[in-house]
């Protein structure tokens, strides 16, 4: 009996897994997702360099063996920095990506099951949340408190549930008039142990999709932010800090590795997160069969 | 073909869909003929292929479906020459002047099957205008007309009305109304009363009856429900896995059914007054996967008469008393 | 009177469940109510199968569905029998007993397909409900779930599968199967084989009655189909409207109901008998809102036999025979039934002379 539950278990997963290799686009996206990460998360074995080491001599070195992809204007080592600036940026993507999601989810789950003045009173709140402008916020509470990785996360969090939070209210809407809801309220189990052990399952598919797309759309947003010089405070290597390199026409023209290496590593990585979240809309569908 | 009797006769029709890389036997070998001026029941559980078989006579197919073979002939005209609708663009002319002016249709779900935002009079005037050369002033009168024939009260006004000013029942009598207005020769109502409530399932049934009264109209009923077969019906056809097990007259069916599947189908369902102590007929398991084509007589794994020559090929029907054919090894049938 | 009352499993007294309609927008206001059940009594005694038989909108899902405590009735009492033989309002329990309740009745749905939840193993359905209601071990848990799969005729291993991968009759069976895991001494049945194909109908309906002898259970059978409840029930409910019009024993419910709407319903359903001889009584119309329900009696706008006083007089359940079990909501039901018994007499003496009783 054992062996046969475990034989099934492991079929379904299995069949999800071969679901998600079969769509090309996404086991792509899967790939760069996982070699950037790794990449980034084992900086130290691909680079010898500290990425603050400041070396006034090799400003603006050209690539050579020792410094591959050269130097940039404070002489620091351009590939150093794109690794361990990829730590970072992809620390902050998924941090507010799943702090986001995790917060909407909470709140859609709760207002959406139990309806009535609180369902109105939340969704209010959300559309408060929901009409502020990111960029504006940042530049707001950046000018009042000054720059730092956790006030911008704390704003991306505050102004990123909301879109989460519409979806599983909706979706919960739905659920709960299924029968198999009223089945289990009929056996006496609690509102709680529906809500989140029950109903909030069936969104899960989306609500990982929506961490995998966030975190592309966090990651972008962060070198957005730093580009313009609004983000990460200037001494913290991450992709966008590097890109705000770009703002001077000098190093645009002159010196464009500095620029299009963290380039294409935030492009890169939003793209893979694109292409998997794509994919797993189809794999988290238990109903549908190969 | 007799075309003087019989208004459509279907001849080894195959329809087959492709879903992915699988392909779904949903129609296998029907085989049908509808009297003219009759009322033709076709009775099958759900997957049987009694819907897709009236879907392929009309070519109201979804595009991953596909005729793979055999004729549907129809005969607008007593008398006159067939036509063979399997041989007929699905999406070609002659096709679309077939559908809704000889051979009309009706659904299962009256409240999806109107658009909300036309009134019921311009959506009923629509299919008579496509089809006929008529004035708008006549065209109405003979609207108000229809839907004061098929007991919508006050026809005027419900003219210019909404479909969501209208009950389920009423609207699916504005659908009637919509298939009727071109005065078509075969009307066929696919599951017309299953969304509805049995005493507005008993209005509907007598009013497709009159119909036929008055305008000699021929009618299928698709339906999963005996009861509506031995009430309304005259002739019945019993689908079961894409092919027609058994067919003959009402009486025939009911009184001295052939095929193992026909009789339990009579039998499994209870009838007020019968005694309680006895338990129902049952078909044991349920219906196979359509996907998996069958090489044998696809009733053989639930059938209690199942014999080695079951196993072995399908039988061809047999009259076993006039106008009574049945498809079955054990009662004559051969591969 | 007490001694007989306490030989009741259920009773509902003066039960009212209103929905009320409420205009969208973000001033929601009460614009009205839908009058779900308004008045409802009825008793189950132990052992017996409660057929609740009416059109769709007439209140007979929501009368289950307060049996079973997913709703609170607005007003009325519902008293269900405990082990020590004395009732309870189920509205009034501690959350021991109310647990205990639960268990105790329980619900088959009509969608079998949506009563389970899809990303879950069939499993977890029987592993939650037998863990809330105190079974400790997960073996144990394990050994009444797989039990009950057998007792419903399915292989114990299909429990890791997941709903999508059963057909409509085998997914009906594990719903009931669940509800028995508890064991339950009630079971509120709504459509239960209406969603399913004439010959699965056949052999959940054959399993139900099997069931109900070997694990003395008590049903109510909500349908819509009257011939279904007929063979199914040893009494019979008609509701229209959320009221009852009549109640009788379930023996040739189809010949001796009175009621002008059991008539009708009777001979609405089709019989799968060609040629079956039937009264004809077609109704027109359509059932009214039950927002506003009609004054008077409630079928008056349908009725063949309406007169002034259906309009504005609301009858009242009489008993019609000695037992006093039948029972019917109608004016006019002392000359019915002289009627009937005029025409039976009149059948036996061959004498067929119309009287002036015709008006009924």
């Amino acid at each position: 009996m054992e062996a046969k539950k475990k034989s099934t278990r492991s079929s379904n997963s299995k069949r999800q897994f071969q679901k998600l290799l079969a769509n090309k686009l996404s086991l792509v996206g899967f790939i760069i997702l996982v070699v950037i990460t790794l990449m980034c998360t084992f900086a130290f074995l691909l680079t010898k360099w500290d990425p603050s080491f400041i070396d006034m001599s090799l400003r603006y070195a050209e690539p050579s063996s020792e410094h591959i992809l050269g130097c940039d204007q404070s002489g620091r080592d351009v590939w150093a920095r794109v690794l361990y600036g990829g730590r970072i940026s992809i620390a902050i993507g998924i941090v507010c990506s799943v702090l986001a999601n995790v917060l909407g989810a909470a709140v859609g789950c709760v207002s959406g099951y139990y309806g009535g003045k609180l369902d109105q009173a939340l969704v209010f709140v959300k559309e408060i949340f929901g009409c502020f402008p990111t960029t504006m916020i940042v530049l707001v509470v950046m000018g009042l408190s000054g720059q730092g990785v956790l006030v911008m996360c704390t704003i991306f969090v505050l102004t990123g549930w909301p879109s989460t939070m519409s979806y599983v209210r909706s979706r919960m809407l739905s659920l709960k008039t299924e029968t198999f809801v009223e089945n289990l309220r009929s056996t006496g189990v609690g509102s709680i142990s529906i809500m989140f052990r029950h109903l909030l399952p069936n969104t899960l598919g989306v609500f990982i999709i929506n961490i995998t797309t966030n975190i592309g759309g966090y990651v972008l947003s962060e070198a957005g932010l730093s580009f313009l010089g609004l983000g990460v405070p200037k001494g913290i290597p991450t992709w966008g800090n590097m890109l705000n390199a770009a703002r001077s026409f000098t190093v645009m023209s002159e010196h464009p590795l500095l620029w299009i290496i963290p380039g294409i590593a935030v492009s890169l990585f939003a793209l893979g997160a694109h292409f998997l979240g794509d994919g797993l809309r189809d794999v988290f569908d238990v109903k549908t069969e190969d | 073909m007799d075309t003087q009797n019989t208004i459509l006769q279907i001849d080894h029709l195959k329809t087959r869909f492709k879903v992915g890389k699988k392909t779904v036997y949903a129609v296998n070998d029907v085989n049908l003929s509808v009297a003219r001026g009759h009322v033709q029941g076709i009775v099958g559980e759900s997957g049987c292929g009694k819907s897709v078989t009236m879907r392929t006579v009309l070519q109201l197919l979804s595009p991953n479906a596909y005729i793979a073979g055999g004729d549907i002939l129809f005969a607008p005209e007593p008398g006159g020459d067939a036509i063979d609708l399997a041989k007929m663009d699905r999406y070609g002319e002659e096709m679309r002047a077939i559908r809704g002016q000889k051979i009309a249709m009706i659904f299962q779900n009256p409240m999806a099957s109107l658009n909300p935002v036309y009134t019921i009079g311009s959506q009923i005037m629509e299919n008579l205008l496509l089809h006929e050369k008529v004035d708008k002033e006549e065209a109405k009168k003979r609207i108000i007309n229809l839907l004061a024939e098929l007991g919508i009260p006050e026809p005027e006004q419900r003219y210019n009305e909404y479909p969501h000013q209208f009950s389920g029942g009423m609207k699916q009598r504005v659908m009637i109304a919509i298939a009727m207005i071109c005065n078509p020769g075969l009307l066929i109502a696919d599951e017309p009363t299953t969304a509805l409530d049995v005493t507005i399932q008993a209005q509907i049934l007598r009013l497709m009856l009159e119909l036929r009264e008055h305008h000699g109209t021929s009618v299928i009923i698709v339906t999963h429900n005996m009861g509506i077969i031995a009430e309304y019906c005259d002739d019945v056809a019993v689908m079961y896995m894409g092919r027609v097990v058994e067919s003959g007259t009402v009486r025939q069916i009911f009184q001295n059914p052939q095929h193992p599947y026909t009789r339990a189908l009579v039998r499994c369902v209870p009838v007020p007054g019968m005694p309680k102590t006895n338990d129902l007929e049952t078909i044991s398991g349920s219906t196979p996967d359509a996907s998996i084509a069958f090489d044998h007589c696809e009733f053989e794994p639930r059938c209690k008469f199942a014999t080695e020559a079951c196993r072995k090929g399908f039988p061809q029907a047999v009259e076993c008393e006039p106008g009574h054919m049945v498809s079955c090894f054990a009662r004559g049938g051969q591969s | 009177m007490a001694e007989e009352q306490s030989k009741h499993l259920l009773e509902i007294k003066d039960v009212k469940k209103y929905f009320p309609v409420t205009r969208p927008g973000i001033m929601k206001k009460t614009i009205g109510y839908v009058h779900a059940v308004d008045g409802v009594n009825l008793y189950i005694d132990e052992g017996e199968t409660l057929g609740i038989v009416g059109e769709s909108g007439c209140g007979k899902t929501t009368l289950g569905k307060c049996v079973v405590h997913l709703y609170d009735p607005t007003e009325g009492e519902i008293s269900f029998r405990d082990d020590g033989g004395s009732m309870k309002d189920l509205s009034k329990l501690g959350s021991r007993e109310n647990m205990e309740m639960k268990r105790k009745i329980q619900m088959v749905f009509q969608d079998p397909y949506s009563a389970m939840n899809p990303m879950k193993y069939i499993w977890t359905a029987f592993d939650e409900a037998l863990k809330i209601h105190g079974v400790k071990e997960r073996k144990e848990r394990y050994r009444i779930a797989s039990e009950m799969m057998e007792a419903v005729n399915l292989r114990p291993d299909y429990l890791y599968r997941y709903p999508h991968e059963f057909s409509g009759g085998q997914l009906q069976r594990i719903c009931i199967a669940r509800c028995l895991a508890l064991n339950p001494k009630l079971i509120v049945c709504d459509e239960p084989v209406s969603a399913l194909d004439v010959s699965v109908q056949a052999q959940i309906l054959n399993l139900m009655r099997r069931l109900q002898k070997e694990y003395s259970l008590t049903y109510i059978f909500i349908a819509h189909d009257i011939s279904v409840v007929e063979y199914m029930s040893t009494r019979i409910a008609v509701m229209y409207l959320g009221k009852i019009v009549e109640t009788a024993t379930g023996e040739n419910f189809s010949t001796k109901c009175m009621h002008p709407y059991a008539q009708a319903l009777m001979s609405a359903i089709p019989i799968p008998v060609p040629d079956a001889k039937k009264d004809e009584v077609v109704l027109s119309g359509d059932v009214p809102s039950p927002i506003r329900p009609p004054k008077g009696c409630r079928f008056h706008p349908r009725c063949r036999y309406c007169t002034e006083r259906c309009k504005t007089e609301e009858p009242e359940l009489v008993p019609v025979d000695e037992s006093g079990t039948h029972l019917v909501a109608c004016h006019y039901v002392r000359e019915m039934l002289q009627n009937r018994l005029q025409t039976a007499k009149k059948e036996d003496s061959n004498a067929g002379q119309q009287d002036e009783t015709s008006a009924v």
